[in-house]
C-alpha cells in the first residue's frame, strides 16, 4: 500500500522529464497531445486510491499512544531504510514519505486540478502543448512531494522544486508580461523560503542536535510536545516570524499579497487555474505541517491576533478589491484573496474545528477556483479579451452551458448552503467564535461581500440582452464548450456537491490529523490554568478522546458539525 | 632534529606536492626544448601540454587516494597530515583538474609549457599551505600560490589589459603579504616560535592586545586571497583583464589557500575572549558586508565574467560566516571545506560552460550571449542550468547543503550575532538569486522575434566534459552529502 506513495511523485516527474526532453528534441516517440493528460489521469487515479486507503484508517478513533506519539503521524507510512541523506561520519538524515488525511486531501486536491487543468488545456494551449504538459506534470511531482512529505527536507525540496516548473508556466504561455510576472513571482517567493530554511534548521536544532540531526515529522513534533513545557512565546518567537515571512508569500498574506494579481493576469487561465487552486495552498499548508505543530508557543500568542486579524481583513480587502475589478482573471485573484482569509482564520482558531474546517476549505476553494479559472480561460478564448465590460452582456444566450456552469460556481463561491464552500466557511467562522467575536463578525460580512461580487459578474457577463461584440479577433474558439472543456468542469461540479450534501466523508478524512494537532494547544492552555493539578498530558488526552467519541456518535445527524466534537450547542 | 630528518618524516604528507612541482619543473624544462611553433593557425595546436598536464594531476590525485596515503595522519615540526590537510589536497587536485580542463583549448599558444609548469606548481603550493604546521611553511606554501599566479597572468594575456590585470594582481599581491608577514610577526613575537600549534595555543590564551592586532593583520592579509570586501576590488578588473581560465583559478584556488590559511591559524581551538571580542565582530562584520556588496553589485552585471567576479566575493561571505560559526562551536571545520567543495564545482562548472561557447579566451562574454544555449547545445545548457541553480542554493544540488550546513552552525550557536548574520546571508542568497536566476531565464529563453537556433553538433571538448562533469558531481553530493 505504502508504495503508492512513491508512484504517486515519481509518475509525473519521470512523465514531465519524458515530454520535455521528446519535445525539446521535436521527436514523434509518444503520442505527446494526449500523454500529458493520460498520466495526470493515471495519477489521479492513483491518488484515489491512496485517500480510500488514509480514508478507511483515519475513521478509527485515536488511541492514547496515538496522543502521546507526537502531532504528526501519516496514516500510511513510506520509509524505506535506503531513503537516507548520509551526513558526514555518523550522521545521516533519514527520510520518510507518507500521507495523512491533511496531506491526502491535497493529494486529491493536486492530481484532480492536475488532470482537470490538463484535459480543458489541450484545447486551450495552442502552441508547444506537450512542453506545457511535461512543465505541468514537473510542478504537480514537486507538489505532491510537499504534501506528502513526512519530513522537514522532502517537505523543502517539494516547495522549491515546484518552483522551476511554475516560473517556465508562467512565463512561457502567459500574457506579454508573462516573464517579467514569472520573475517577480519566483523572486517573492524566494525571499520567503530562503530565509525559511533558517527557520527550519532552528527547528531541527532545536528539538534534536547537530550530532544526532532528525528531519522526520514524526521524531521532531514528539520530542517538541515534550518539550513544550519549557517553551516560551518570546524565543520561539523569531523562527514563527521567519515562517510566517516563507509561508505568508506563499499564500498571499496580506501586506506580501502583491504578487498574486500581477501573477495571475500575466498567466495563461488554465496556469492560474493551477496557481491559485493548489500553489496558493502550499503556504497555508506549510501552517499546518511546520508551524503548528514545531512553535506552539508562539503561535497561540501570535497566532490568533495577528495572522488572524490578517486573515479577516484579507477577506474583507480581498472581496472589496474584487468588486473593483474590470478584468475577470484580476477578479478572480481578488476573491482568491478573499477566501484564503477564511481558511488562515480557521487555521489560527488553533482548535479542532477550526483545523478542520480549514483544511476542508483549502480543498474547496481549490475545487471552486480552478473551475472559475478553467471557465474564464474558456470565456477569453472566445472573446479575444478578459475585459468585463467591453461588449460583454447576455453571453448566456451565446454560450448556454459555459453560463450555467459559471453560475453554479459562482453560487458555490458565495457559500450556498447545500454547496462544498458553505461548510468550509462556516466551520472556520464559527471556531474564531470562542476566540475572537470581532473577527467573525467581518468574516461574515465577507460573505455577504463574495456574493456581491459573484453576482455582479452574472448579471454583467451573462445575463441581460446580448449585444453584438464588435471586434473578436483574438478569439480562437467558438460556439458552446465543448466536451473537454465542460467535461472537468462538470467533474468538478459534482465533487462540490458531493462535499456540500455529506461533508462528513471529508471531514472523517482529516478528523483525526485535526484532533492530534489542536490537542498541543488544548494542553499548554489547561496547563496554564491549572498547572498545580499535574495531569499528564496523556491522561488529558484520553479523557478528550472519550469525550470526543460520545460527542460525534451525538451529532452524526448534523453532518455539517460532526467535527466540532465539543461544542454540541452549536 | 637535522633537516634530512625533518623532510624525510614529512614525506608522506608531501608526496603529491613532491610529484606535482617535480612534474610542473619537468614541463617548464621539456617546453625548453620544443621547437618554437609558428604563430597556430589551427585549432588544436597545443592541445598535449594541457592533456599532459590533466593526465598528471588525476594520476597523482588517484595515486594519493588510492594508496591509502590519503588517511594516513601525522605530525612532524613543520607539516601536519590530518583531516584539514586531506581536505585542502582534495580541493586543490579538484580545482587543479577542472581548471586545467577549461584550459585545454584556452592555453596562450606562445607559453604553453609555461603556463602549465607554473599551474602545477601552484597546485603543489596549495598542499604546502595545507600541510603546514609552521607559520613560516604556511607562509611559503602561500607565496608558492602567488608567484606562479603572477606569471599565469603574465603569460596568459599579453595586451594592454592583461598587464594591467597582472600589475594589479601582483601588486596587492605583494602588499597583502607583506601585511600577513607584519601580523606573522608579531605572533611570533607573542609566542616566542613559530610553531602553529603552539601559536593556536598562544592565542587561546593570551589577553594583550598586541594579539588582537596581529590577528586583525593576518586576516587583513589573508582577505586579499579570499576575495572579502574591503580587498575585493581587484577581482572584476583582474577577470576580466585575464584570460577565462585565469579567471577561472582566480575565482577558487586562492580562495582554497586563503581558508585553509585561516583554518590553520585559527581552528583547532577556540580564540581567548579578549582576542575574540575584537576577532569575532570584525570577522561577522567583514562578512555581511562581503556578502551584501558581492550581491548587490553582482546584480548590475551585465557580463559573465565581472557577475562571476562579483558572485565568488558573496560566496567569501558565506564562507566567513561559516568560519565564525565554526570557530564558535570549536568544532571541525568540514563545512568551509564542504562549502568549497561545493563552490569549487559550481563555479568552475559555469566557467566550463563558458569555456565552450568562447571562441577566444580574451573577451568577455554578455550575459546576452548565451541567449537560447540550451536550445543549442543541450548539454551545455543542462549542465550550465545545474550549477546555476547550485550557486542559489536549490535543493538537489551540493550548493543547498554547503549552504544549509553554514546555517545550521550559525543558528545552532546560540549567539544572536550569529543568528542575525544567518538571517542576513539568507536574504543575502535571495539577492542572489536575482542574477542567477536572470542568467538561468536568458538560457532557456529566445530573444522577442528570434527563431530558434537549430542545435549544434555535440562538440566533446574538454570543457564539455568538465562542465557535465561539474553538473553530475553538484547532483550527486545532494544525495551522499558524505561524499562530500
Amino acid at each position: 500500500m505504502s508504495g503508492l506513495i512513491p508512484l504517486l511523485i515519481l509518475l509525473p516527474f519521470v512523465g514531465g522529464l519524458l515530454l520535455l526532453v521528446t519535445s525539446l528534441r521535436g521527436s514523434e516517440l509518444l503520442p505527446t497531445r494526449r500523454t500529458g493528460a493520460l498520466v495526470a489521469g493515471i495519477n489521479f487515479a492513483l491518488a484515489l486510491a491512496l485517500t480510500i486507503v488514509v480514508w478507511s484508517r483515519s475513521g478509527m478513533s485515536l488511541t492514547q499512544a496515538d496522543m502521546a506519539s507526537g502531532s504528526v503521524k501519516a496514516a500510511v507510512l513510506y520509509q524505506p531504510s535506503w531513503m537516507l541523506i548520509q551526513m558526514s561520519g555518523e550522521r545521516q538524515l533519514q527520510l520518510a514519505w507518507g500521507a495523512d488525511g491533511l496531506g491526502v486531501s491535497m493529494v486529491l486536491l493536486t492530481t484532480f486540478v492536475t488532470f482537470a487543468v490538463l484535459v480543458s488545456a489541450m484545447l486551450a494551449i495552442e502552441k508547444r502543448y506537450a512542453e506545457y504538459a511535461g512543465w505541468t506534470l514537473l510542478a504537480e511531482s514537486g507538489l505532491l512531494l510537499v504534501f506528502l512529505s513526512m519530513d522537514l527536507l522532502s517537505f523543502y525540496i517539494g516547495f522549491e522544486l515546484a518552483l522551476l516548473p511554475l516560473l517556465a508556466l508562467i512565463g512561457g504561455w502567459g500574457e506579454k508580461n508573462g516573464p517579467a510576472a514569472a520573475k517577480r513571482f519566483v523572486l517573492y517567493t524566494l525571499a520567503g523560503s530562503i530565509p525559511m530554511v533558517v527557520a527550519l534548521a532552528a527547528i531541527v536544532v532545536k528539538y534534536s542536535s547537530i550530532a544526532n540531526p532528525t528531519v522526520l515529522f514524526s521524531e521532531l513534533s514528539r520530542l517538541a510536545i515534550a518539550q513544550a513545557p519549557q517553551e516560551t512565546a518570546g524565543g520561539q518567537l523569531w523562527i514563527f516570524a521567519l515562517l510566517v515571512l516563507g509561508l505568508g508569500i506563499k499564500m498571499a498574506l496580506l501586506p506580501v499579497h502583491t504578487w498574486l494579481p500581477t501573477t495571475y493576469n500575466a498567466s495563461h487561465p488554465t496556469t492560474a487555474a493551477l496557481l491559485a487552486a493548489v500553489v496558493l495552498k502550499l503556504g497555508l499548508f506549510g501552517f499546518l505541517r511546520l508551524a503548528l505543530p514545531f512553535v506552539p508557543a508562539a503561535c497561540s500568542e501570535y497566532g490568533p491576533t495577528v495572522l488572524g486579524a490578517l486573515g479577516a481583513i484579507a477577506i474583507v480587502y480581498g472581496a472589496l478589491a474584487a468588486l473593483a475589478q474590470t478584468d475577470l482573471k484580476l477578479l478572480l485573484a481578488y476573491s482568491s484573496l478573499s477566501h484564503v482569509g477564511f481558511i488562515t482564520i480557521g487555521l489560527f482558531a488553533l482548535n479542532e474545528e477550526g483545523i478542520a474546517g480549514a483544511s476542508l476549505q483549502m480543498f474547496n476553494h481549490g475545487v471552486t477556483t480552478a473551475a472559475m479559472f478553467l471557465l474564464a480561460g474558456s470565456l477569453i478564448a472566445r472573446r479575444g479579451t478578459s475585459h468585463l465590460i467591453k461588449g460583454a452582456k447576455g453571453l448566456a444566450s451565446l454560450y448556454p452551458k459555459l453560463a450555467v456552469l459559471m453560475i453554479f460556481f459562482v453560487i458555490a463561491g458565495a457559500g450556498m448552503p447545500g454547496l462544498n464552500n458553505f461548510v468550509g466557511e462556516m466551520m472556520t467562522l464559527s471556531s474564531i467564535m470562542e476566540r475572537n467575536p470581532v473577527l467573525m463578525a467581518i468574516g461574515a460580512f465577507g460573505v455577504i461581500l463574495g456574493a456581491w461580487y459573484g453576482l455582479r459578474l452574472v448579471r454583467d457577463l451573462l445575463l441581460g440582452t446580448l449585444e453584438k461584440p464588435k471586434t473578436l479577433s483574438h478569439a480562437t474558439l467558438s460556439g458552446d464548450l465543448r466536451a473537454r472543456e465542460w467535461g472537468p468542469l462538470a467533474a468538478l461540479a459534482v465533487v462540490s456537491i458531493f462535499i456540500g450534501v455529506v461533508p462528513q466523508y471529508a471531514l472523517t478524512l482529516v478528523r483525526s490529523d485535526a484532533i492530534r494537532l489542536s490537542n498541543i494547544y488544548k494542553t499548554s492552555a489547561e496547563a496554564k490554568v491549572n498547572p498545580t493539578q499535574g495531569t499528564s498530558s496523556l491522561e488529558q488526552a484520553s479523557r478528550r478522546e472519550s469525550s470526543h467519541e460520545n460527542l460525534s456518535d451525538a451529532t452524526l445527524g448534523n453532518p455539517a458539525f460532526v467535527a466540532m466534537g465539543e461544542k454540541p450547542q452549536l | 632534529m637535522n633537516s634530512i630528518d625533518l623532510i624525510r618524516q614529512s614525506l608522506p604528507t608531501l608526496g603529491p606536492a613532491f610529484a606535482l612541482l617535480v612534474a610542473g619543473c619537468g614541463i617548464l624544462l621539456m617546453g625548453m626544448f620544443q621547437e618554437n611553433v609558428p604563430e597556430p593557425t589551427e585549432k588544436r595546436s597545443d592541445d598535449g601540454w594541457a592533456w599532459a598536464s590533466l593526465m598528471i594531476i588525476l594520476v597523482v590525485w588517484a595515486w594519493w587516494w588510492l594508496s591509502g596515503k590519503a588517511m594516513v595522519e601525522n605530525t612532524s615540526r613543520l607539516f601536519r597530515a590530518d583531516e584539514v590537510s586531506r581536505y585542502g589536497i582534495h580541493l586543490a587536485f579538484l580545482g587543479g583538474s577542472l581548471i586545467t580542463a577549461i584550459s585545454v583549448a584556452m592555453t596562450p599558444k606562445k607559453f604553453a609549457s609555461e603556463f602549465h609548469g607554473c599551474m602545477l606548481m601552484l597546485l603543489s603550493g596549495l598542499i604546502v599551505v595545507a600541510a603546514s604546521n609552521d607559520m613560516m611553511v604556511l607562509y611559503l606554501g602561500l607565496e608558492l600560490v602567488s608567484i606562479p599566479t603572477t606569471v599565469l597572468l603574465a603569460v596568459s594575456r599579453s595586451d594592454d589589459a592583461g598587464r594591467e590585470a597582472t600589475l594589479k594582481y601582483f601588486s596587492l599581491s605583494a602588499f597583502s603579504s607583506a601585511i600577513f608577514l607584519l601580523g606573522g610577526s608579531y605572533l611570533y613575537g607573542l609566542a616566542g616560535t613559530t610553531f602553529l600549534p603552539d601559536i593556536v595555543e598562544m592565542i587561546a590564551a593570551e589577553t594583550s592586545a598586541m594579539a588582537s592586532i596581529a590577528m586583525a593583520l593576518v586576516i587583513a592579509g589573508l582577505a586579499f586571497r579570499i576575495t572579502a570586501v574591503p580587498f575585493h576590488f581587484y577581482a572584476p578588473d583582474v577577470f576580466t583583464g585575464s584570460s577565462l581560465p585565469m579567471a577561472a583559478l582566480l575565482a577558487y584556488l586562492p580562495k582554497v589557500a586563503g581558508f585553509l590559511a585561516l583554518v590553520r591559524l585559527m581552528g583547532g581551538s577556540t580564540l581567548s575572549p579578549e582576542i575574540g571580542a575584537t576577532v569575532t565582530p570584525i570577522l561577522i562584520f567583514v562578512s555581511i558586508i562581503t556578502m551584501t556588496i558581492g550581491n548587490s553589485l553582482a546584480v548590475i552585471q551585465t557580463t559573465w565574467r565581472r557577475l562571476l567576479a562579483y558572485s565568488s566575493v558573496a560566496h567569501t561571505g558565506y564562507l566567513l560566516l561559516g568560519l565564525v560559526a565554526v570557530l564558535n562551536q570549536a568544532s571541525s571545520p568540514r563545512p568551509i571545506f564542504v562549502y568549497l567543495a561545493a563552490y569549487g564545482v559550481m563555479t568552475l562548472g559555469v566557467f566550463s560552460a563558458l569555456a565552450t561557447q568562447m571562441l577566444s579566451s580574451d573577451r568577455d562574454l554578455k550575459l546576452e550571449d548565451l541567449r537560447g544555449l540550451f536550445r543549442r547545445n543541450p548539454a551545455v545548457g543542462a549542465g550550465l542550468t545545474v550549477c546555476l541553480l547550485s550557486l542559489i542554493g536549490m535543493p538537489l544540488t551540493a550548493g543547498f547543503w554547503a549552504k544549509l550546513q553554514i546555517f545550521v552552525f550559525a543558528v545552532s550557536a546560540n549567539e544572536m550575532f550569529l543568528r542575525v548574520g544567518a538571517i542576513i546571508m539568507a536574504f543575502n542568497a535571495v539577492l542572489g538569486a536575482v542574477y542567477y536566476l536572470s542568467a538561468l531565464v536568458r538560457i532557456h529563453t529566445e530573444a522577442e522575434g528570434v527563431k530558434a537556433a537549430p542545435p549544434e553538433p555535440q562538440a566533446w571538448t574538454a570543457a564539455t566534459l568538465a562542465c557535465i562533469a561539474c553538473a553530475g558531481l553538484t547532483l550527486l553530493w545532494f544525495f551522499i552529502p558524505a561524499w562530500m
